[in-house]
């Protein structure tokens, strides 16, 4: 059964999207700016009204021959900006959703503080907003989002403004409670697809041009997918220790763990790299890099001042980043046979 | 850099003085100005009486200032330059006399009486100062200024109350509520009722001339045109004055 | 952070400003005759007016909130041509000159004209009432509120409604409960200044309202009148007026001091 379901068009914005969510699926939006995720999201929080087709919210025609307002919708909507109310404590900020649909102040109060505790910040009843930090603020967001008990939850671009410590607890915060929660969950960040989403949509040019399980994008990641997430090489696989990960068999990679998310040995694994870390030999140099692995080059790109370089590894993209003059040294050309290698320290590995 | 940026402040300063010189009246070729403070009632007659002087005195400029004679007596006492001081009653001139302001025995020129008005048609029905203003808007003049003063005193001659339901500051303020239709009924003096023409009607009122306002001229003991300012108040008690007060109604 | 220091030869114009803002006020503070300030202002005339000025503000500060907030939430939401000209409207009486502004209430609500004669027809006659005051001030006190409360919506970003919204709140909950709370030091403080507007009106009110103690003489006609009678009495309550104004801006600046900082 269908909990969300998008099949409509904004005729201005060249945006026609066709989307299907499950219920209580975690689906990830990626695309570039203007790829229409953004115009997504209006369309099912009912700040577009589709030019034609609909859009319906638990098998409830909210957008299409009809038309639901906003505060009518059952959708909680998160953004870079926590936008707590100023004049209110933190408290009445979270009670807000509750009172708002009918709750009596004290069932509203009550359910606020349980929100507060579940995303760690009960301590913070009575601050003012404004004494927040950031990502306080964003935890607060979330409990106060989720305190409405909304169909689905819209989220764009919620760690996008915080720093790396402070997103990836606020991160840890938001998998915890939007597992079941039916959201969508516009990012361009790999972590939060890896910790968050279940379901991914490629959007580009207002369009949904592949979606899936997000297992199965990771793992075998296709360009349309890959060219999203901002150049990092990522392979999954099943963890053999705390600092290896079997992405084939007998391919293992080694690496740090990341301290928030560690392996668990026989769970699956996310691993990352740079393309900048990655060296490309003809023949085995030996030397301190823990990870030679046995690469074929599919494609050469010149980038200005430096070269991308292509590559398959045990079924998995690989791209590395050379200088012209090493390409030219190695006379790198497609079907060529190469090691690559990198340090384990360059290689982060996450557990789920 | 310092020194011009000092200059430039100079030039800015100067330019202003040019300006604010600018918006002052100009003294007209090589000739002088005079410069003459009449309580409200004398304008438009005064500003006649001033055309013919002028054309009599080749190279001079005469310039009004038009207030309440208190109003004025109060600039004459911050200073003001003036020439030639007119009162529409004694208490002001006597006022001005008595800080040392005008130059010795102002004249009585004429007198103003006042009289009732009603709108065009006399919508409310008025006939009088009698029962017919009952329940009707009647505006007159606050106590204290001129025409008040004299509205009270008739009143009081006359033995009746009058019940207004606005006392104005100015009694161009009474005749224009009146010329509006705002007030059923307004008292003026008879100058006022003249100069409205034929947007009031004029009831007269008997025995208007128990509380007349005396006007007195004079010369500013300050002015520096002692000959002209005297010569401004011959033209204003001599027959060519004293026919156009009459005919805008003055002397009554 | 110490910022980069201002050149110090805007002293000069400075002082300057200083001097030709201050010196008129000192002047009249100079001639005020303090020690008989008690009994000129205890005088019945006196205090009749101020107490009428006070009762007048206070009804159109209030009719102003009542019609003025919901224009300004409007013209707030509004771009495009009506909107322009809505804003227009709702800010020229604010720099309409006093006299013009009476003429246009006398031409529009007089007894003899069009609307003023229908009105008086149905009984109501407006002529020479304290409401009649009440509607001069409020024709030139409005616009601070608008435009005050106007621009503060304009410069609250959107997402705290949209936020609102879709926590369930209806649109009057959202008014209510937060568009409204957001900008309520900037109605305070265009509250303020409506009030101070008010309490200064004089031309408008002399044109369309009159002058009778107790029922239309405000405190700026009275002092109006005691300019003409006696000087003193005015000058004292000039004081009032000044002291009025000065308490009015310092609420408005504290108010604006307080708006709410945004996380």
């Amino acid at each position: 059964m269908s909990s969300l379901g998008v099949h409509a068009a904004l005729a201005g914005r060249g945006v026609d999207l066709a989307l299907d969510v499950a219920e209580g699926s975690v689906t990830a939006l990626v695309g570039p700016n203007g790829a229409g995720k953004t115009s997504l999201l209006h369309l099912v929080a009912g700040l577009a009204r589709p030019t034609s087709g609909s859009v319906r919210i638990a098998d409830r025609e909210v957008a299409g021959t009809t038309w639901v307002p906003v505060h009518q919708r059952r959708v909680a909507l998160l953004t870079q900006r926590p936008a707590l109310f100023p004049h209110l404590d933190v408290l009445a900020n979270v009670a807000f959703g509750p009172r708002s649909g009918g709750a009596t102040a004290a069932d509203a109060r009550t359910r606020a503080l349980a929100e507060l505790d579940a995303v760690g910040c009960a301590g913070l009843a009575s601050r003012r907003p404004q004494d927040l930090s950031g990502g306080q603020a964003q935890r607060v967001a979330i409990a106060r989002a989720l305190a409405t008990d909304p169909d689905v939850v819209l989220l764009d671009e919620p760690l996008a403004g915080l720093d790396v410590a402070v997103a990836t607890e606020v991160r840890h915060a938001l998998a915890a409670r939007l597992r079941g929660q039916t959201s969508l969950l516009v990012t361009h960040e790999l972590l939060d697809i890896w910790t968050i989403a279940d379901q991914v949509a490629v959007l580009e040019g207002g369009r949904v041009v592949e979606s899936g399980p997000a297992a199965e994008l990771l793992a075998r990641p296709t360009s349309a997918f890959l060219g999203r997430l901002s150049g990092t090489n990522l392979f999954t696989g099943t963890a053999l220790g705390d600092t290896v990960l079997q992405i084939a068999p007998d391919v293992n990679l080694h690496g740090l763990p990341d301290p928030d998310q560690p392996l668990t040995v026989g769970l699956p694994g996310l691993a990352s790299i740079q393309p900048a870390a990655v060296a490309l030999h003809l023949a085995d140099p030996g030397g301190s890099p823990r990870n030679h692995l046995a690469a074929e080059v599919t494609g050469i790109e010149p980038r200005g001042h430096y070269v991308r370089v292509n590559l398959t590894v045990a079924g998995q993209p690989l791209a590395a980043d050379l200088t012209g003059q090493a390409v030219a040294e190695l006379a790198l050309r497609p079907g060529l046979r190469v090691l690559a290698a990198f340090k384990a320290t360059q290689v982060r590995l996450y557990g789920r | 850099m310092r020194r011009g940026v000092a200059a430039g402040l100079a030039a800015g300063l100067l330019l202003g003085a040019t300006l604010l010189t600018a918006c002052a009246p100009a003294p007209s070729g090589s000739g002088t100005t005079l410069v003459v403070f009449a309580a409200s009632s004398l304008n438009p007659t005064f500003a006649t009486l001033g055309r013919e002087f002028e054309a009599a005195h080749p190279g001079v400029t005469v310039t009004f200032s038009f207030d309440g004679s208190a109003a004025l007596v109060d600039q004459l006492k911050a200073g003001a330059p003036a020439d030639v001081f007119a009162s529409a009653d004694t208490a002001n001139m006597d006022k001005a006399g008595t800080a040392g302001l005008i130059g010795d025995g102002p004249a009585q020129f004429t007198t103003n009486s006042l009289t009732l008005i009603v709108p065009r048609g006399n919508p409310a029905g008025i006939t009088g100062l009698d029962e017919s203003l009952d329940g009707r808007k009647l505006v007159i003049c606050a106590d204290g200024v001129p025409c008040g003063t004299a509205t009270r005193k008739l009143a009081a001659a006359l033995g009746i109350t009058l019940e207004p339901v606005s006392e104005e500051t100015k009694v161009t303020d009474v005749r224009t509520k009146v010329e509006s239709g705002q007030a059923d009924a307004g008292i003026v003096y008879v100058t006022d009722a003249r100069a409205s023409g034929t947007k009031v009607e004029t009831l007269p009122i008997t025995g208007a001339d128990t509380a007349r306002n005396v006007y007195l001229i004079g010369t500013v003991t300050a002015s520096t045109q002692a000959t002209l300012a005297a010569e401004f108040v011959a033209l204003v008690t001599g027959e060519l004055g004293q026919q156009a007060l009459k005919a805008a109604g003055f002397g009554g | 952070m110490i910022r980069p220091p201002l050149p110090r030869w805007l002293l000069l114009p400075v002082t300057a400003a200083v001097v030709f803002l201050a010196v008129p006020l000192v002047a009249l503070l100079a001639r005020v005759p303090w020690m008989r300030l008690p009994a000129l202002l205890s005088a019945p005339a006196a205090v009749d007016a101020f107490l009428l000025s006070l009762r007048t503000c206070a009804v159109t500060t209030l009719v102003c909130l009542v019609l003025g907030l919901p224009l300004a939430l409007l013209l707030s939401r509004g771009t495009g041509r009506w909107a322009a000209a809505g804003r227009t409207l709702s800010t020229v009486p604010m720099v309409l000159p006093p006299v013009v502004a009476g003429l246009a209430l006398l031409i529009a609500l007089g007894r003899r004209e069009p609307l003023g004669g229908w009105l008086a027809a149905g009984g109501i006659d407006l002529a020479f009432t304290t409401t009649a005051v009440v509607i001069a001030q409020t024709f030139v006190a409005m616009p601070y509120l608008v435009v005050s409360v106007e621009g503060a919506l304009r410069s609250t970003p959107d997402d705290y409604a949209i936020t609102a919204a879709t926590l369930g709140a209806s649109p009057t909950t959202v008014l209510w409960r937060v568009s409204l709370p957001l900008v309520a030091p900037a109605v305070a403080s265009g509250a303020a200044l409506a009030f101070a507007r008010a309490l200064g009106e004089f031309g408008a009110t002399l044109t369309f309202a009159g002058s009778l103690q107790g029922t239309t003489r405000t405190l700026p006609l009275e002092i109006y009148l005691q300019r003409e009678v006696d000087t003193d009495t005015a000058l004292a309550l000039s004081v009032v007026l000044i002291a009025i104004a000065a308490l009015l801006v310092a609420v408005t600046a504290r108010f604006s001091r307080g708006a709410w900082s945004r996380p």
